[in-house]
């Protein structure tokens, strides 16, 4: 990573303006945007701290739009988890490990996998794990904020809600197997139907094929 | 004047209890009525025609004194615009990374 300067000033002067009372919040937002992204004098992600900062934002602020923007950041970081840091490529190394990890720190509860993944770029990193329920709640309180950007929350909000509907399991099993297929008459009809298709299915492909069948 | 001296008195526990809250919220106090608050304007001009070199260090002058509008908006001219030039920066590396 190159040297920038300017992060390294901007984050020491964000720290500073945290110790006033009247821009405390709008700082420490840019704080939890710094550890969210790692950027140059954190060298590595942190979404533990930055969820932990967003809450703290959330709960003191008065400003109801940064508040709205501290719970889409909130649900942002459950909505994808640290799993986003797979599509750094510069963390591309990592990629076979990864999955294991969040698998077996999903297994165990306990999110501290720091011995699994890799110690100098993850050194004691607390993993955050994809929860869709408490990402749409965070998106839920954050549309109800006077928040300029309502759009992206609301289609990230929806994006989740789609994650979170199991098609297979909602559609096949709920739909067909335990409510259409109980009765027999519709069994029967299902019969029929599949009967009456077949059946015409091959009654056309005798009719287009009649002179090849007759020679 | 007299914030000033007020301040002063509780830093230094004269006539009254030594206090360094009391003190800094006087001092404080004086600082965001001063006449370097024009700065602040003038930064924010500044900022309006794209000059963003020369608010920065305006704002950074004003930060020194402790000006919690300043730091914060340092901070977010840097972050944002990226005002100096890193490659220029060749003494901060080695303390930076090691």
């Amino acid at each position: 990573m190159p040297f920038d300067i300017n992060k390294y000033l901007a984050f020491n002067y964000f720290k500073m303006s945290v110790n006033h009372p009247d821009t405390r919040d709008e700082a420490l937002i840019k704080l939890g945007d710094h550890y969210y992204y790692g950027v140059q004098p954190l060298r590595k992600k942190s979404y533990s701290k930055a969820a932990h900062i967003y809450k703290y934002v959330e709960q003191t602020t008065r400003d109801s739009e940064l508040r709205g923007q501290a719970l889409f950041n909130l649900g942002l970081i459950y909505h994808f988890g640290s799993y986003s840091s797979l599509f750094d490529k510069s963390n591309k190394s990592r990629e076979p490990a990864s999955p294991l990890a969040e698998q077996a720190s999903t297994s165990s509860g306990d999110g501290w996998t720091s011995s699994l993944l890799d110690q100098e770029t993850e050194e004691g990193e607390k993993i955050v794990q994809i929860d869709l329920d408490q990402a749409q709640k965070f998106y839920q309180l954050a549309l109800k904020e006077e928040s300029r950007a309502q759009a992206p929350v609301y289609l990230l909000y929806l994006y989740s809600k789609w994650q979170s509907v199991d098609l297979y399991e909602s559609i096949v099993k709920e739909l067909l197997v335990n409510n259409i297929l109980k009765s027999p008459a519709n069994q029967l009809m299902m019969v029929v139907g599949a009967a009456a298709y077949l059946g015409l299915l091959f009654g056309t492909v005798r009719y287009l094929r009649k002179d090849h069948i007759e020679r | 004047m007299a914030a000033y001296n007020v301040a002063i008195m509780h830093f230094t526990g004269l006539g009254t209890y030594q206090s360094c809250s009391v003190a800094n919220t006087f001092i404080q106090h004086v600082a965001d009525v001063g006449y370097q608050t024009q700065g602040l304007k003038e930064a924010h001009q500044l900022v309006q025609q794209n000059r963003y070199l020369k608010a920065t260090l305006i704002y950074m002058e004003l930060a020194e004194m402790g000006l919690s509008t300043a730091m914060l908006n340092t901070g977010l001219l840097m972050d944002k615009y990226s005002v100096f030039d890193s490659e220029m920066t060749y003494f901060a590396v080695d303390v930076a990374h090691g």
